[in-house]
C-alpha cells in the first residue's frame, strides 16, 4: 500500500428521488433512513477509499437538488474526475433520464471523466422495471462501470466506489498548486497601508 | 408561514421545519404539493412548490448571494432566470458566444487558430476584482462557498498619472520609493500612510441594530439627556435613516456621553484605588429648562503608584484608559456629580466595591482626528498632501469614483484606503484584489449553490410574466410564469424583470473586451487592474478602469490576454471615451465594445414588497455591489448583514 493520496472530485447526477443521497450516506456514514431528508446544508461529503497500491480521497459533491430543474452549474461539473449516474431500477423513466444525465454530462464535464451507472433499490427486485441486461449493454458499448446497487442494504455500494477509484489515473494533479486557499485565519493588523 | 408580511429572523427555525426541496415529488414530500396557487382571486397551477418566503429574479451575482443569505436563515427562495446560463448581466462566456453577443460572425477555424479553443474562454461581461478583505470575501468566507471554489491573486495595481502608468505604493517604505510621489510629499505621505494603517475604527454599532433597538437606545438617551426631545426621536430616526452614525455623533458631541457606551468593571479590595480624578464639564452653557441632568462627569486624570510604586488594581486591570469616565460606583450612577462626590462615594463604600468605566464618546489619546466631523479635504489639508497624491490617493486606493468625496466625512475615505493596504498581500498577492478562477460567473453559481444547499429551488430557462401584485395593499404577492404561479412574501431581482416605473435608469455604461496577444506595458504578470483617474483624462469627469487577466486564472488560453476597459458614459460617442486606456494595451487583437444601460430602484422596496438591485456600475471592484447587497439586506430585516461572524454552521 503506497502513501500516496490521490484526491478526487465526484458528482453525483440522475433524476429526483432515485437515491443519489442515501447513496452517498450509506457510502460515507454506512447509514441508511428510508425517508431522506433531501441534502441540507452539505457542502460535499468525503470518504477515502484505500486500494493495494494508492489511496483515492473522494469529496463527492450531491446536486443539492439543483438536478430538479436542469440547473445545475457549470461549477458543479467542473474539475470532476468522475460522475456517478444513479436511478431507480424499479422506475423505466429514471433510467431514460440517466442516459440523458450522461449525455449532459459528455458535453459539459471533462471528456476523460470517469463514468459510472448505479441501478440503485435492486434490494425492491419484484418492482423491477429495468432489466441488467439492457443496462449492462449500454455501459459495455459506452466504456461506463455498472453496478447494480441497494442503499438500503448497501449491496455493491462500496464496490461501485472502488471501481470507480480503481479505474481513475493516478497522475499527478497538475494546477492546483496555483490555486489557493481563501479563508479567515491570517492576522489582519500586520498589514500596512498607504 | 402565515402572518406577518416581511420575513423575520424567528421564521428561519419553522421555515427549516418546512424545507422542501423535493416537493414535486409528492412520495418524499411528506405533505402534499397544493393543486392551485391562489392568488387575487385567480386559481394558477404551481411553479415549483407554488409557495416560498422569497422569489429571486434573475442569477446575477448579487441576485444569487441575497438568495444564498436568506436561504441559510431558514427562508424557503425560489429562484428564476430567463437564460439558460447563470450570471445573468454578469456572465462570463466562450469566445463562441462572446462573438455572437457582440453580433460578429464567428468563423471557429479561424477563430481558434487566432486565439485558442473557444471553450478555454471565460469572459466576463462585467468586469470586476475582488478585494482581498473586502465585504464580499468576508460573505464567501462566511458562508462557506469558499470551499466549492478556487482563487487566485492578480499581480498588480496600477494607477495611471500624466501619460504613464505607476505601481501604487503601499507601504510606508513604498511611499518614500514610490517614483509616482514627488520628492516634497514623501514625507507626508509616509505620516499618512502611518495614520491609516494604526486608524482604530470606533465600534459604530448603530447600523448592526434594528430600527426598533436604534430607537430605543435614542429614547433612553434622551429621557438622561434632554427628555423634552423624546417626542422628536421618530422623525430624527426617519431623518437620518441612512446616516445614523452622523446622528449619534451629533448627538455625542452634544451630550458628551457616549451613546453607545462600552463599560468595563473593575473590582477593587482593600488599598487605595490608585486613581486620580477629576471633574469634567460635558457640557457648556445649556440652561436647565433645555438640558438634561448630566452637565459633568468625573474622569480619570492619571493613574497613581502605591509607596512602592506599584501600580494600582484598576491601572492593573490593563481595561482602564486616561480619560475614561467613572459612571458607577457599586451599581450607582455616578454621572452628572463632582470628584468630590466619586472620592466620598468611594471613600465610604465597603470593600470589595464594583467601579465601572465608560470609554468617552470620543478619546483623544487614541484619535488623533474626529474623522466623523471633519472633510477628507481638511484630512489632506493637516498631511500637506498636494493634488496629485491626493488623486492617486481617493481614486486608485480609496476607490472614490469622482471628487465629490473630498466633501464628505473622512472616516469611510480613510477606511478605504485602510482595506487596500491589509488587503495587499492578504494571501500572498502582490496586489489587493482577488479573482476566481473560471471566472466571475463562479460567484453566482456557488452562492446559488449555497441556497441549494439550504433547501433553495433554482428554475433556468423561466421567463416571468407577471409580477402579481396585491391591489388593496400594494405589495407584490408573487409571480406568474405562463399559467403557473407561486406566492412569495417578498421578490427580489434585477430591474429587468419589474415593471418599468420600478425602476430609474441611472446612465449607461460602455465596456470594451479587448483580446491581446501581450500583456500591458509596464506592467508584470499576466493581470493587472490600472485606474485612470479623471483629472489624468481628456474631459472625462468619471474615471476609467481598465483589468487584464490571463490564462494563470483559467479565463482564456496561454498567450493571451483579456483586457477590458470600462468607465461611465458622458457623451455620445462613449468607446472614445476609453482611448486612453486602448492607447495602454497596445496591439489590440480583436475588440468587442458594448453599451449598457444601468438601473436603480425608485425606493427601498419595503412598501411593495418588491426589492430591485441595481445595475452593476463602471467600477472594476466589487465595493458598490457589495453595498447594494447589504442594503437589500436591510431593507428586507432591518438591520445590518454582520459579516463578522460565520452565517453557516462550519463543517470540517
Amino acid at each position: 500500500m503506497s502513501g500516496k493520496t490521490h484526491h478526487s472530485k465526484l458528482v453525483l447526477l440522475g433524476d429526483t428521488a432515485v437515491g443519489k443521497s442515501c447513496l452517498v450516506v450509506r457510502f460515507v456514514r454506512d447509514e441508511f433512513f428510508e425517508f431522506q431528508e433531501p441534502t441540507i446544508g452539505a457542502a460535499f461529503l468525503t470518504q477515502t477509499v484505500t486500494l493495494d497500491d494508492a489511496t483515492v480521497k473522494f469529496e463527492i459533491w450531491d446536486t443539492a437538488g439543483q438536478e430538479r430543474y436542469r440547473s445545475l452549474a457549470p461549477m458543479y461539473y467542473r474539475g470532476a474526475s468522475a460522475a456517478v449516474v444513479v436511478y431507480d431500477m424499479t422506475n423505466r423513466e429514471s433510467y431514460d433520464g440517466a442516459k440523458s444525465w450522461i449525455t449532459e454530462l459528455q458535453r459539459r464535464g471533462d471528456p476523460n471523466v470517469i463514468l459510472a451507472l448505479a441501478g440503485n433499490k435492486v434490494d425492491n427486485e419484484e418492482q423491477r422495471q429495468v432489466p441488467k441486461e439492457e443496462v449492462q449493454e449500454y455501459a459495455n458499448e459506452n466504456g461506463i462501470v455498472f453496478f447494480e446497487t441497494s442503499a438500503k442494504t448497501a449491496q455493491n455500494v462500496r464496490e461501485l466506489f472502488v471501481e470507480i477509484a480503481n479505474k481513475l489515473p493516478k497522475t499527478e494533479q497538475a494546477d492546483e498548486a496555483s490555486a489557493f486557499p481563501v479563508t479567515d485565519d491570517v492576522s489582519e493588523e500586520k498589514r500596512g497601508c498607504c | 408561514m402565515e402572518g406577518e408580511a416581511a420575513p423575520s429572523a424567528d421564521q428561519a427555525a419553522n421555515a427549516m421545519a418546512n424545507l422542501n426541496v423535493d416537493a414535486g415529488e409528492q412520495e418524499q414530500a411528506g405533505e402534499p404539493t397544493p393543486p392551485k396557487v391562489e392568488l387575487n382571486g385567480t386559481s394558477y397551477k404551481p411553479l415549483a412548490d407554488g409557495d416560498y418566503d422569497a422569489i429571486v429574479l434573475s442569477t446575477g451575482l448579487k441576485e444569487c448571494v441575497l438568495a444564498g443569505l436568506l436561504s441559510v436563515r431558514g427562508m424557503r427562495v425560489l429562484q428564476i432566470d430567463r437564460n439558460a446560463y447563470y450570471g445573468g448581466h454578469c456572465a462570463s462566456l466562450n469566445l463562441k458566444e462572446l462573438y455572437e453577443k457582440h453580433n460578429k460572425p464567428f468563423d471557429q477555424n479561424a477563430a481558434e487558430q487566432r486565439f485558442g479553443r473557444s471553450r478555454d474562454y471565460c469572459v466576463d461581461m462585467v468586469p470586476k476584482l475582488l478585494m482581498a478583505n473586502g465585504k464580499l470575501v468576508k460573505m464567501l468566507i462566511q458562508t462557506d462557498v469558499t470551499r466549492y471554489m478556487d482563487f487566485n491573486g492578480i499581480a498588480g495595481s496600477y494607477v495611471f498619472n500624466s501619460g504613464k502608468v505607476y505601481k501604487l505604493p503601499v507601504t510606508p517604505t513604498e511611499a518614500l520609493t514610490s517614483s509616482l510621489v514627488s520628492l516634497f510629499q514623501k514625507n507626508a505621505l509616509r505620516k499618512f500612510a502611518e495614520f491609516v494603517r494604526t486608524y482604530k475604527c470606533p465600534k459604530r454599532v448603530a447600523d448592526t441594530l434594528s430600527k426598533e433597538e436604534f430607537r430605543a437606545a435614542l429614547v433612553q438617551y434622551f429621557e438622561t439627556h434632554n427628555p423634552t426631545k423624546v417626542s422628536e426621536v421618530d422623525a430624527l430616526i426617519e431623518r437620518f435613516d441612512t446616516k445614523r452614525e452622523t446622528l449619534v455623533g451629533a448627538m455625542e458631541k452634544k451630550y458628551g456621553l457616549p451613546v453607545f457606551p462600552e463599560s468595563t468593571d473593575v473590582e477593587v479590595g482593600p488599598g487605595p484605588v490608585g486613581i486620580v480624578v477629576k471633574t469634567r464639564t460635558v457640557k457648556k452653557g445649556v440652561a436647565p429648562e433645555q438640558g438634561g441632568p448630566i452637565k459633568t462627569v468625573v474622569s480619570v486624570e492619571a493613574f497613581q503608584g502605591d509607596a512602592n510604586n506599584q501600580a494600582g488594581p484598576v491601572q492593573a486591570s490593563n481595561r482602564v484608559a486616561v480619560g475614561d469616565i467613572l459612571s458607577h460606583i457599586n451599581g450607582t450612577s455616578m454621572l452628572g456629580k463632582t470628584d468630590e462626590d466619586v472620592k466620598e462615594a468611594i471613600r465610604s463604600a465597603a470593600r470589595p466595591l464594583k467601579i465601572t468605566f465608560m470609554k468617552p464618546a470620543f478619546d483623544p489619546s487614541t484619535q488623533k482626528y474626529d474623522l466623523l466631523n471633519m472633510t477628507m479635504r481638511e484630512l489632506y489639508a493637516k498631511f500637506g498632501l498636494d493634488e496629485t497624491t491626493q488623486n492617486f490617493l481617493g481614486h486608485a486606493m480609496a476607490l472614490q469614483t469622482d471628487d465629490s468625496y473630498l466633501d464628505k466625512p473622512a472616516e469611510p475615505t480613510v477606511l478605504a484606503c485602510q482595506l487596500y493596504g491589509r488587503s495587499v498581500g492578504r494571501y500572498g498577492q502582490d496586489s489587493p484584489y482577488l479573482y476566481p478562477n473560471y471566472g466571475l460567473s463562479s460567484l453566482p453559481e456557488g452562492f446559488s449553490r449555497l441556497s441549494a444547499i439550504y433547501g433553495g429551488t433554482v428554475m433556468l430557462r423561466h421567463d416571468v410574466d407577471e409580477i402579481i401584485m396585491d391591489p388593496s395593499t400594494g405589495e407584490a404577492v408573487g409571480v406568474r410564469v405562463g399559467d403557473c404561479a407561486a406566492k412569495a412574501k417578498i421578490i427580489i431581482g434585477d430591474a429587468s424583470y419589474f415593471p418599468p416605473q420600478m425602476s430609474r435608469k441611472t446612465g449607461s455604461v460602455v465596456r470594451s473586451v479587448c483580446l491581446l496577444k501581450k500583456p500591458i506595458k509596464s506592467t508584470v504578470g499576466d493581470s493587472c487592474q490600472v485606474i485612470l483617474p479623471a483629472k489624468h483624462l481628456l474631459n472625462k469627469k468619471q474615471d476609467v478602469y481598465l483589468s487584464e487577466l490571463g490564462a494563470s486564472l483559467h479565463v482564456c488560453p496561454r498567450g493571451v490576454n483579456v483586457a477590458i476597459a470600462s468607465t461611465t458614459v458622458e457623451t455620445n460617442e462613449p468607446v472614445a471615451e476609453l482611448r486612453q486606456a486602448f492607447d495602454l494595451m497596445g496591439d489590440i487583437a480583436e475588440r468587442f465594445d458594448s453599451v449598457t444601460d444601468t438601473f436603480a430602484p425608485v425606493d427601498d422596496g419595503t412598501k411593495t414588497k418588491c426589492f430591485i438591485v441595481s445595475s452593476l456600475d463602471a467600477t472594476s471592484h466589487f465595493m458598490s455591489a457589495a453595498e447594494d447587497i447589504e442594503r437589500i439586506y436591510r431593507a428586507i430585516f432591518g438591520k445590518q448583514l454582520n459579516l463578522d461572524e460565520k452565517l453557516v454552521e462550519s463543517q470540517q
